[in-house]
């Protein structure tokens, strides 16, 4: 029996896989890193330790995303990265900065309160990236031959900024519901009071970003 | 990069020579080249990489593509801009971090047992297991 494997078809699945992984996993722990300035010193530690075992292992499925596309897609590699490319190192070094404060947070004493701004803001700054990247990457992509034939901030329209915030706004909700199943006390009541809102916003995000896509 | 190498060479040569001559533990010299000799791996490192990147030009595959053909299509103010903010990024975490590793080397190791044997018994506190501790089960506690 002729089996025929189909590996583009294949591969286009596992990379999907991966940034849908990547999209859940890390998206509650940069949820936790956004929501992170609102909580007290007690809450913060108890934060900080639900996703401290897991946060780099969530960031492997973009590493296997961006592998896999280099790898079996060199051209939409090429072409893709090339029009997101201030995107993609703002993403990256928001990443790095963002891991080290996890770190250096816990051998700080004077400067504790400089990284947990570092942690936010690098949560912020990743979560804002990946979903301007995702509202270009929509919108298309100038191409002229086999390259990329645009300017570098084509990114840069009202349909993706709005897309960078619906996706900040589902990575919150992604964390807070994170803090709920993880924690007692305090912190999960207040995740749990703010949850209804929160997903009321997400689901008109989607609506909302749903219904201008065709135009 | 090759000096170093050879230099590297003498070091084990000369550390089994002494071996040999049972006077390794009391050679100040020799240790004191053994210290010397402690960043010369990374510098060899980077002269390596110095040398195949430059070497290779003006072409990405030698003979066969030009680094010209290459090059991403990015401009010139993006790639500038994001060179400066990996050199800031890099010199701030590596900067910070080197502070606080040399401040931990300026910190007595301890052994916190006490700590761990509280924290393993109470069923309230999820302990930070120390990966040196003994097993709880291990353990037993008067």
């Amino acid at each position: 029996m002729d089996v025929s494997i189909d590996l583009p078809l294949i591969w286009a699945s596992i990379i999907a896989v991966a940034v849908l992984a990547y999209a859940v996993l890390d998206g509650f722990d940069l949820g936790v890193g956004i929501l992170f300035l609102g909580l007290s010193a007690h809450e913060k530690n108890a934060a900080i330790e639900t996703i401290a075992p897991i946060w780099d292992g969530n960031e492997t499925w973009l590493v296997l995303g961006g592998g896999g596309l280099y790898a079996t897609f060199p051209l939409a590699y090429a072409t893709v990265l090339a029009a997101l490319y201030p995107l993609v190192i703002a993403m990256l070094l928001a990443l790095v900065f963002r891991g080290v404060s996890i770190e250096y947070r816990h051998k700080s004493q004077g400067l504790r309160r400089f990284w947990d701004v570092g942690f936010f803001l690098g949560s912020l700054v990743a979560a804002l990236s990946q979903g301007i990247m995702l509202g270009a990457f929509i919108q298309g992509i100038e191409v002229e031959g086999r390259a990329y034939a645009g300017g570098w901030t084509d990114w840069l329209t009202p349909f993706s900024l709005l897309c960078g915030a619906a996706i900040v706004l589902g990575y919150v909700l992604l964390g807070s519901t994170w803090l709920i199943m993880k924690t007692r006390g305090q912190m999960n009541v207040r995740m749990r009071a703010r949850l209804p809102t929160l997903t009321a916003g997400v689901f008109c995000a989607i609506v909302g970003l749903s219904s201008w896509t065709p135009f | 990069m090759v000096g170093l190498g050879l230099l590297m060479v003498l070091a084990g040569v000369a550390s089994l020579w002494l071996r040999y001559r049972k006077t390794l533990f009391q050679a100040r010299t020799f240790q004191r080249y053994c210290l010397v000799m402690g960043p010369s791996g990374l510098i060899a490192l980077l002269a390596g990489w110095v040398v195949t990147e430059v070497g290779r030009q003006p072409y990405t595959v030698y003979g066969l593509l030009r680094t010209a053909e290459s090059a991403s299509p990015i401009a010139a103010p993006a790639l500038g801009a994001s060179l400066a903010a990996f050199v800031i990024t890099y010199f701030f975490v590596f900067g910070a971090g080197i502070y606080y590793l040399f401040r931990s080397l300026a910190t007595a190791p301890g052994t916190r047992e006490g700590a761990y044997s509280v924290q393993f018994n109470s069923p309230n506190v999820k302990g930070h297991l120390h990966p040196i501790a003994p097993e709880p089960s291990a353990r037993r506690v008067n």
